[in-house]
């Protein structure tokens, strides 16, 4: 019986974490990934950049590497 | 046709003149423009807006001012930056350098954008030693007459045209008797060639230039000078690392020695 019960509550128990894992939000990655009209570019922004940061170094990072 | 539209501006110029508005733009002449601005990339290509007024006249891009407009228009339909990103992406980019001549072609303000701030270098209009020839080309069925001038560093060579009553040219070479149609660098690394030439109505927005800092030219063109000729470390100066990057077919890309330059300015 205390070992069906311990089984039970670890099934449960199991099965809560990977549900909570499941529908958890993934953390935010450290860096951003452009995709150029030549490939693609890890961006790591010491600052939380603006859009109009962001978009500005995107069309710079483009000139620089796509010409 | 170029009598009727001679003719149209000689009537439309006392109305703007008398006008007490200065913002007033009347006509927008168009530049297609080429710069070898890095020795070890290809030449550049743009158009170039220059739009005249009495008192004012701004020169811009007109790739950049289509894409700015594409950001500006979907930044407001709530569109993210990355979202914005893929729209634009492929898209034509131009200059982003604005030159904006006022008082009467008195002052001049440069506003750009180095690392992601916004600068305003304001300078007198510097007179150019034009040498003025009787050589004539015919440009868009203007006759034009040939002057040369030694400016920042560069033998110029321009055509310009009396034909058409209004002074001016394009980025900073003024001050001849007409509108200049055609300008080249004698080692051609810069030309602007006039593409058309046509009457518009449209006022200066001056709040469009509310977001750009005052800045001394020393300083800015010192700043200009580090940024372009190690983009990599201004960039990275300013807390921006490119951690890795690869082209279309997943190849690694060796982002040092493709962000590397051979900077050739306009003004030396």
């Amino acid at each position: 019986m205390k070992k069906f019960l311990f089984s039970a509550i670890c099934a449960c128990a199991m099965f809560y974490t990977t549900s909570y894992q499941a529908n958890a939000t993934p953390p935010h990655p450290d860096y951003d990934i452009f995709i150029l009209s030549c490939g693609s570019v890890i961006v790591d922004f010491s600052f939380e950049p603006t859009d109009a940061e962001m978009l500005y170094y995107y069309d710079l990072i483009e000139e620089m590497l796509c010409g | 046709m170029r009598k009727i539209f001679n003719l149209l501006i000689l009537i439309l110029l006392p109305y703007s003149i008398y006008s007490q508005d200065g913002s007033k733009l009347f006509m927008r002449v168009q530049y297609s423009i080429t710069a070898l601005e890095d020795f070890g990339k290809k030449q550049t290509d743009d158009w170039m807006y220059l739009d005249l007024g009495n008192n004012e006249s701004v020169y811009y891009s007109y790739f950049n001012h289509i894409r700015d407009s594409t950001v500006q228009s979907q930044k407001q339909l709530g569109y993210s930056a990355f979202e914005i990103m893929e729209n634009i992406k492929g898209t034509k980019r131009g200059s982003k350098d604005i030159f904006l001549f006022s008082s009467n072609n008195k002052t001049l303000n440069h506003y750009a954008i180095i690392t992601a701030d916004y600068y305003m270098v304001t300078e007198p209009v510097e007179k150019i030693k034009w040498i003025t020839t009787r050589e004539t080309a015919t440009i868009l069925n203007y006759k034009c007459f040939k002057a040369t001038a030694n400016f920042r560093g560069r033998d110029w060579i321009v055509w310009f045209t009396q034909d058409i009553p209004v002074t001016g040219g394009p980025w900073k070479l003024n001050g001849l008797p007409g509108l200049v149609l055609k300008a080249e660098d004698s080692q051609k690394h810069y030309t602007f060639e006039c593409m058309a030439i046509g009457k518009i109505e449209k006022t200066l927005q001056m709040s469009d230039f509310s977001k750009y800092s005052s800045i001394t030219k020393k300083d800015f063109d010192l700043l200009l000078y580090k940024f372009k000729t190690d983009p990599l470390s201004a960039i990275e100066n300013k807390g921006v690392k490119i951690l890795g990057a690869k082209d279309a077919n997943g190849r690694v890309l060796d982002v040092k020695q493709k962000m590397k330059t051979q900077y050739n300015p306009i003004e030396r």
